[in-house]
């Protein structure tokens, strides 16, 4: 119902309604009578007119990437817009009156109250009454609304965004086909809001509670889809266009520190080595003179964790050298992701193995089903 | 009436006068003046209750329409005690009866119920007896969303939250036989800053609380 547009005929006099019926009452251009939908209205489709503009677009952007943090210093000036496209994204928007019993959470326990020989208050019993009443459940009658985004569009970071909050800088207005595609494209709906009304519905999980005269309206909220240029990389952010919140947006690295980070690492993983062999295996052997069976196999194991510490490193310093890496921005949060690098790469695995093969050998309930 | 898939059209010409109907394109109940009947848009058809109108001496009131159900409920609570002595009795369901002989539903639409209040619930908190319905035809019915079928599903949480102000209603569960409903038009004093007031001196509730307010206010 809230996908499509519904053609209705007049039930007075059969001709063709030029209007969406499903979203309220409507006036027959032929005859003039009235008619209104026997179910409840959807409320129609609304959209939210744009406040940002192209130039404003970019500007919020580049605002929005440095107040952010996700463009790195280094490339500040080095931010080319490539391409800005307005869309329109049609998102559910349901309400309902909540209405029912909803349990309460445990209460936690009163401070203790120190005794007046102490020095403390005097302890005074609840007075009766309602507040001093412990129930177990609180009676909700209440306006609820959720919104979703009704496409799938991961990396846009859409689910951040909501109509309720942005309607009070660009007041909602009937969504007319034609005067939005003025502004820019309109993308499908791929979901239905069925999910959106069942969760809805299910909160809170404590208590029976029910969502009486649900209705399910369509506004199509406008996003700037803007892909820039830095360096020789393309990238692409969303920006809500009324007010002109970044919503996800990707970045280059600031790669010029790989090398000598990688670098820092071996060094470390060398430095502890070294000083794991100098105070485990050299000083007591200087002070014990001669070497015996147990102090080479010392030696041994000492060898061998200083080694499998200086691969570990070296297979980390690998990696941040080998794949490129982005600044990825959603949900209000910045991370780093290695592109082109796989969950486990072939050093990964390696190291699993090693680690797999020392572990048994060192397992005594290994060892002890070995010897049976 | 038409087809048109999961639902129908319905004419807005009242049944009895073949009048025109009062109300706005959103709302689910319509007003015949000359009959004082208020029609609900249910699935199958409309389905008739009375409108009446307070009596005001407000000069510019703005009459919002609220449900008015006359009933006999009680609420049915579990036992306090879980399990019963040996020997003895079983714990027995106690039985609280709603102190009020109506109910009100708001039947406009309002935003943030637990935020600003609820005007139906303060009114049967309230235990307001209604004034004599006003003389002649009544004002046009405008705003009116909650069919009567809808504030029926209203009524068992309305009257658990009176209840709610004595006894713990965890678990309760309300057996109630309504025995009328009319569509009352109340008029509400208008404030200065776009919000309105109950009558008599009553709740105050702002802008944001009414989301039609503009539509309402014709």
């Amino acid at each position: 119902m809230t996908a499509a547009l519904l053609r209705f005929a007049c039930p007075e006099c059969g001709a063709l309604l030029e209007r969406d019926a499903s979203a309220g009452a409507v006036r027959c251009d032929f005859c003039g009578a009235r008619s209104a939908p026997s179910a409840t209205p959807s409320g129609g489709r609304q959209y939210l007119p744009p406040v940002l503009d192209r130039s404003a677009a970019l500007l919020a952007l580049r605002r929005a990437l440095l107040e952010e943090g996700v463009l790195p210093r280094s490339l500040r000036g080095d931010l080319r817009p490539a391409e800005a496209r307005l869309v329109f994204v049609p998102y559910h928007v349901a309400r309902g009156i909540r209405a029912g019993v909803v349990e309460r959470p445990p209460e936690p326990r009163p401070a203790p109250v120190e005794p007046e020989e102490l020095g403390g208050p005097r302890a005074r019993p609840e007075p009766p009454g309602p507040a001093a009443r412990r129930d177990e459940a609180r009676v909700v009658l209440d306006d609820v609304e959720a919104a979703a985004p009704a496409v799938r569009r991961p990396g846009w970071g859409l689910e951040t965004l909501s109509p309720g909050t942005l309607a009070a800088r660009s007041a909602p207005r009937p969504a007319d086909v034609e005067e939005v595609r003025c502004h820019g494209p309109i993308l499908s709906v791929e979901r239905e809001p069925t999910d959106l009304l069942a969760r809805l519905a299910a909160e809170p999980p404590r208590g029976s509670v029910r969502l009486v005269a649900p209705t399910v309206r369509t506004v199509l909220v406008p996003v700037w889809r803007i892909r820039w240029r830095a360096g020789a990389g393309l990238y692409d952010a969303t920006i809500d266009a009324v007010e002109g919140r970044l919503l996800a947006a990707r970045a280059p690295e600031d790669d010029r520190h790989r090398v000598p980070i990688a670098l820092g690492l071996l060094g470390l993983a060398a430095l502890l080595a070294g000083w794991l062999l100098r105070a485990l295996v050299v000083a007591p052997l200087l002070l014990a003179g001669a070497p015996g069976a147990a102090s080479l196999e010392l030696l041994l194991a000492v060898g061998t964790a200083g080694l499998l510490l200086v691969g570990l490193f070296s297979t980390f310093a690998w990696n941040l050298v080998r794949y490129d890496a982005e600044r990825v921005y959603e949900r209000g949060q910045v991370r780093a992701e290695y592109l082109n690098r796989p969950p486990l790469t072939g050093l990964d695995r390696f190291w699993a193995r090693v680690f797999g093969l020392l572990g048994r050998s060192l397992d005594p309930n290994s060892r002890s089903r070995d010897d049976d | 009436m038409t087809d048109g898939g999961s639902f129908r059209l319905v004419a807005l010409r009242c049944p009895n006068c073949r009048g025109d109907l009062d109300g706005l394109d959103s709302d689910r109940v319509f007003g015949c003046r000359p009959c004082a009947r208020a029609w609900s848009v249910e699935p199958d058809g409309l389905r008739d209750s009375p409108l009446e109108a307070w009596t005001t001496r407000e000069e510019r009131p703005l009459y919002l329409p609220l449900w008015r159900f006359e009933l006999e409920a009680v609420v049915v609570l579990p036992p306090r005690a879980r399990v019963s002595l040996p020997g003895g009795p079983a714990p027995a369901e106690r039985i609280v009866p709603f102190p009020h002989p109506r109910a009100w539903i708001t039947a406009f639409a309002l935003q943030g119920r637990r935020r600003f209040g609820d005007p139906g619930l303060h009114l049967t908190r309230r235990a307001i007896e209604p004034p004599p319905a006003a003389p002649g035809t009544p004002p046009p019915l405008r705003g009116a969303v909650l069919t009567r079928a809808v504030a029926e599903q209203l009524l068992p949480a309305t009257v658990l939250a009176v209840v709610d102000a004595r006894e713990d209603v965890a678990g309760g569960r309300v057996d109630l036989r309504v025995a009328s409903a009319t569509l009352a038009l109340v008029p509400f004093i208008r404030l200065p800053d776009g919000g309105v007031q109950e009558p008599g001196g009553g709740m105050k509730y702002p802008p944001a609380a009414l989301p039609d307010r503009s539509a309402l206010q014709g």
